[in-house]
């Protein structure tokens, strides 16, 4: 096993190899040092929007999509406790088409459980963007809707929507596994009829989250887009 | 030593079983105020010169063993910091509390700041109403300009004795602008992230101000009185009644 080195203030670097300012501790862009044919396994280019198949192929699609939603097991927050009963006998949300998957490069489905601090937003914006499209964000709890009991804290965002698309909030606090369901049911409804553009309204309004996402992340230290 | 005197704040340190450990310290020590909780809690105050003697003292002849917690609160009205080192020891079944007050600090030192962090304008926008964007609150500040969380005081570190002390040291630093030289990574972040503001627990930070400028709060939030709330929409047309 490798010694840790643990990097005192002093002997920071304080520049990144692409004239950023590191704040707080040097972090790199993780495809910084690669050759060039191997950079753009790390894209950082920005997102664009997706037109839609033509017609019956779209309605087709989106059939499909909306029978077999993976969620991200990304638990962001208390309303994550909700999930576990949702997953197991007495909820069994596998009899609607939805499983979790480990990584965000799998799923399709982000659920925002309640709360979500700055230090997680970072997470929560990192994680929806390497999601692949199409991509819809359940909002779970009041908090995501205007705060919740959290609404005046320093350190939680008051409303998700300014920081990512957000497809189908659910109230209360905590919902209950039935309201997620319900929530779900929305979901499938929504897709169906071809209104879950989440991904390209992200694409299409790309600067304003970013803007909003950059006012509160104030050590930005991350690719601006990466999937 | 009767353990029902602990009941109702009765007890006093003559009572309590502490009372052969406050002898000890009261002959070394100079204690501004020393009273009991309970039977098994005291707590006594020290000024800051006397404070690291003392913890060591208790740490390495009188068996208090275990440092539970080091926490400040933040005693606006006074201008003081009231910092509280609780120590316990497990052949008492007793603990100390170690109060030690040290100005809260808050006359800004300017210094000048080698780079702005991340160049934003929002990265001014948290500061204090009234005093420069640029105005660090620092007289402890390490070189690394935009490492550094503003701190406006400083006390003695004690990781030398508890290395975990570090860990709540940094804590402090970041919570309450409370220095510790010395205390390792304590220019690191703790919980928050790029923080500029003053540091959030203490109580001239304005919370809801904070949240209100900063995280797009979402219209509609609103109370309603309910005797007012009641009337309009039941009985608009009945008199007001007289206010008791």
């Amino acid at each position: 096993m490798s010694e840790a080195k643990i990097v005192r203030p002093d002997e920071r670097e304080d520049k990144v190899g692409d004239g950023r300012e590191a704040v707080g501790r040097a972090i790199r862009l993780a495809n910084l040092d690669l050759p060039e044919a191997d950079r753009e396994l790390y894209c950082d280019a920005r997102p664009q929007a997706v037109k839609p198949y033509n017609g019956i192929l779209e309605k087709f699609a989106n059939w499909a999509r909306a029978n077999s939603l993976w969620i991200l097991g990304f638990g962001t927050g208390c309303g994550a406790i909700e999930l576990r009963p949702l997953m197991t006998s007495r909820f069994d949300m596998y009899r609607y088409g939805i499983q979790p998957r480990p990584t965000p490069r799998q799923s399709g489905v982000f659920i925002i459980g309640g709360y979500a601090s700055v230090k997680t937003l970072k997470r929560i914006v990192r994680s929806y963007e390497q999601m692949q499209n199409p991509k819809f964000v359940l909002a779970l709890g009041s908090c995501t809707i205007n705060g919740g009991m959290y609404w005046d804290s320093y350190n939680t965002i008051n409303r998700l929507d300014h920081y990512i698309p957000v497809d189908v909030y659910i109230a209360g606090c905590m919902p209950r596994p039935e309201a997620l369901i319900a929530g779900f049911n929305k979901l499938k409804e929504i897709i169906r009829a071809g209104k879950g553009e989440g991904a390209n309204k992200y694409a299409e309004n790309f600067d304003w989250y970013k803007a909003n996402q950059k006012k509160v992340i104030r050590d930005w230290n991350m690719p601006d887009y990466n999937w | 030593m009767s353990k029902e005197s602990g009941l109702n704040g009765t007890v006093t340190l003559e009572q309590s079983r502490l009372a052969g450990t406050m002898q000890e310290i009261e002959r070394r020590f100079e204690l501004t105020d020393a009273y009991a909780q309970r039977d098994s809690l005291g707590f006594v105050t020290v000024s800051r010169k006397d404070a690291v003697p003392l913890i060591t003292h208790m740490r390495d002849y009188l068996g208090f063993t275990h440092l539970v917690l080091v926490t400040a609160v933040d005693v606006m009205e006074r201008g003081i910091l009231r910092l509280v080192y609780l120590l316990h020891n497990h052949g008492l079944c007793a603990g100390i509390g170690i109060q030690v007050e040290i100005p809260r600090g808050d006359n800004p030192v300017t210094v000048s700041r080698s780079g702005d962090a991340d160049g934003s304008e929002e990265s001014r926008a948290g500061t204090r109403p009234g005093h420069d964007g640029d105005t660090l609150f620092a007289p402890g500040l390490a070189s690394t300009a935009g490492v550094s969380k503003p701190a406006y005081t400083e006390m003695d570190s004690i990781h030398h004795l508890w290395a975990q002390a570090a860990t709540y040291q940094r804590e402090m630093k970041e919570m309450y602008g409370v220095h510790f030289p010395g205390s390792p990574r304590i220019d690191d972040e703790f919980a928050l992230e790029g923080w500029k503001d003053i540091p959030p627990m203490r109580r001239d930070f304005d919370t809801l101000a904070y949240s209100e400028r900063t995280f797009f709060p979402r219209p509609g939030r609103e109370t309603h009185d309910p005797v007012e709330y009641m009337k309009q929409n039941m009985y608009p047309d009945e008199p007001t009644p007289p206010s008791a």
